[in-house]
């Protein structure tokens, strides 16, 4: 969900165009006006009691859209390939916003930075995928916090595993980093020897797998 | 700013500092250090049920924990009636992992001592317990309407 605020001008016939100074763009609103009789003479009823805002003067309205982009769409990589899990065949979905292309460039950006200032890399991605960071994508809308989404959970150790390979880390230092901070934050004796649910192991395995057969050489 | 958030900026300035000797496994020890750090679980979805004799409650709770990484878990805990601290790990008799949107356990206190869970259908469960503290848990699949063989 995403806030558009757009001028609002209630417009009738019969009246002086109203007075739009300072308004970019305004939307003009058709408004129904039923005519009655008065002491003072012809006056305009309005059809809807509860509409409160009448004037010449605009005034913005905030309307509550669904915007394209925090809209779930399937994940496919960049040579047309769609991601799916193998057990259940089921799609893979992302946020409408995210760019897996630009994803990727951005874990190669790493890549390049660990060269020359190691450490930063490491720093970076932790606050990439750390609660509420930019790639959280169960936490992080495309402006800003949004309640806790659960349908992205795969695709986010999906990416985890793209961006780090991008990042050029290995397969196994991905999963004992997941794994290490997960046992910081939700220590399960179900978890696995890395420390992660399987289910977080195969997506990552999945995302690093990926960028091997599917996005290296396709950008 | 708060207390985590100065510990942040700590651990960043001692990154920075550490950059010449790093590694992948300057990784593990961010991403270790960034697990400690991070916020605690997020409970998303809790209800509450005493048992018939007061002596305990049940309580199970959806929790998001850790961030892109983190895990969404369903969780049955089992503690003393009226107890003043939140229920920890060791108090678990039920783990679960909900494979779309958490859909809620159902509670039911079947006697004194018999706790049953229903269990909605797409849940995997990691781990659970048959028994503990006297008290003993029956299992049970949610009956889904219209389905072949439901209810």
């Amino acid at each position: 969900m995403s806030d558009l605020v757009v001028p609002f001008v209630i417009h009738w016939d019969g009246e002086p165009e109203p007075d739009l100074t300072g308004i970019d763009n305004p939307v003009r609103v058709p408004f129904q006006f039923v005519p009655f009789e008065s002491k003072g003479g012809r006056q305009p009823k309005i059809a809807n009691e509860d509409a409160t805002r009448i004037g010449r003067e605009a005034v913005a309205l905030r309307f509550q859209t669904v915007a394209n982009a925090d809209r779930a769409t399937q994940v496919v990589l960049p040579d047309g390939t769609p991601v799916v899990d193998p057990a259940t065949g089921r799609a893979l979905m992302m946020p409408g916003f995210v760019s897996l292309e630009g994803n990727v460039l951005t874990g190669l950006a790493l890549q390049g930075m660990a060269a020359t200032a190691p450490a930063t890399r490491e720093v970076i991605l932790y606050f990439f995928f750390r609660q509420g960071g930019l790639m959280d994508y169960q936490r992080t809308g495309v402006d800003g916090p949004i309640p806790y989404e659960a349908n992205y959970r795969d695709f986010g150790n999906y990416n985890f595993g793209l961006v780090g390979a991008a990042a050029g880390y290995s397969l196994q230092f991905l999963l004992v980093m997941a794994g290490r901070y997960n046992r910081k934050v939700n220590p399960k004796s179900s978890d696995n020897s890395f420390g992660l649910p399987d289910r977080n192991e195969k997506w990552i395995r999945a995302g690093y797998a990926d960028f091997q057969a599917h996005v290296l050489g396709h950008l | 700013m708060t207390k985590r958030t100065r510990l942040l900026l700590v651990m960043t300035l001692v990154c920075c500092m550490l950059a010449p000797f790093s590694s992948p496994f300057f990784g593990i020890v961010v991403f270790s250090l960034g697990g400690w750090l991070d916020r605690p679980c997020e409970i998303i979805g809790t209800e509450q049920l005493r048992s018939p004799d007061g002596k305990w409650d049940a309580i199970v709770r959806a929790e998001a924990c850790g961030g892109a990484i983190g895990t969404l878990n369903e969780y049955v805990y089992l503690v003393p009636a009226w107890a003043t601290t939140p229920p920890g790990p060791d108090q678990r008799v039920l783990e679960a992992d909900p494979v779309i949107n958490p859909r809620p356990i159902g509670l039911t206190w079947s006697g004194q001592d018999v706790l049953t869970l229903t269990l909605p259908t797409g849940l995997h469960i990691t781990r659970r317990e048959q028994a503990r503290d006297g008290v003993s848990f029956l299992y049970r699949p949610e009956q889904i309407s219209g389905a072949p063989g439901g209810q």
